[in-house]
């Protein structure tokens, strides 16, 4: 079944790096819905159905942190998972992320190989068939 | 400020960085004025800064020719190189710096956090005359690719 992914990143490159490397990693995605800050998702959040949160950590007018936060006091966002692509690599900051219900993180650079290790634990292995369709014909090389 | 931890952690992370998400390997090496990419006018560059604070502040600057940064910029995207354009190259090299900075400090200081600031586009001729200034507080790398080269430099306040 195609699960509907919010990728949130101000950088529009990032954005589309991380969209593909979800896609490459065999997931079905649906909808895939892109806001450049945490504003801008949780205004997305509240008017569409959403599946599963990437968001980056730093980032303009409202960062992840606060985004997560954000989403943990709304009981119709709450249930959602949020995974935080950061280049922060401090265990401090890693513990925040976790604190506040992060269902992941995910440190930059990474590789599909990354993504996919972290979705699997959330949405399960594409290969047995969860959230998963025959793969992208998108022939992607990153 | 342990120097040489810092410029390891520098040139370990600019290594990371290129080699995973551009698979662009390169050889890292300091900069010398005499370097070719000190002579490129600086028409032909691009240039991102970002800040940071911590138990170190500064700013790391990246420079790079913009024909380097177009098929970086088209590599990273999986798109042709007349896919992108001026947008995606500034949001990719400001990406780019983002993760060497966040990476290098890292390492660098594993145990405490330093604050990023949002990474900025920046006029190279400003950059290239202070590339080499502050010596005793100043990194600055010279990332040989293949056919190229860029820089990154990392200066901490006094």
């Amino acid at each position: 079944m195609a699960f509907n992914m919010l990728v949130v990143d101000d950088s529009s490159p990032m954005r589309t790096v991380i969209r593909k490397a979800v896609t490459i990693s065999g997931f079905n995605v649906g909808e895939c819905y892109a806001a450049a800050n945490g504003r801008e998702a949780l205004e997305i959040l509240r008017s569409h159905w959403v599946d599963l949160v990437i968001t980056d950590y730093n980032m303009p007018e409202m960062n992840g942190l606060e985004l997560l936060a954000h989403m943990k006091e709304d009981e119709l966002l709450a249930a959602i998972p949020v995974v935080v692509v950061t280049t922060e690599g401090s265990n401090r900051m890693i513990d925040k992320f976790m604190e506040k219900g992060a269902a992941g993180y995910i440190q930059k650079p990474f590789t599909p190989e990354n993504i996919r290790e972290k979705l699997n634990n959330i949405l399960g292995d594409p290969e047995d068939g969860q959230g998963s369709a025959e793969g992208s014909d998108e022939g992607l090389d990153f | 400020m342990d120097r040489e931890a810092l410029k390891e952690a520098m040139k370990a992370s600019i290594s990371e960085v290129l080699e995973t998400m551009f698979f662009l390997p390169l050889e890292v090496s300091e900069a010398e004025t005499e370097s070719p990419l000190f002579q490129v006018s600086p028409e032909k560059l691009k240039c991102a800064s970002l800040k940071f604070q911590g138990p170190y502040t500064g700013e790391a600057i990246f420079l790079i020719p913009k024909a380097l940064a177009g098929s970086l910029t088209a590599d990273f995207m999986g798109r042709e190189s007349d896919q992108i354009d001026g947008e995606d190259i500034d949001g990719t090299i400001k990406e780019l710096l983002n993760m060497i900075c966040g990476k290098t400090l890292s390492l660098f200081e594993a145990k405490t956090t330093f604050k990023l600031g949002i990474p900025e586009t920046v006029n190279p001729s400003e950059v290239l005359d202070s590339f080499f200034s502050h010596k005793e507080r100043n990194i600055a790398l010279l990332c040989d690719a293949i056919d190229d080269q860029l820089g990154v430099r990392i200066v901490l306040d006094s």
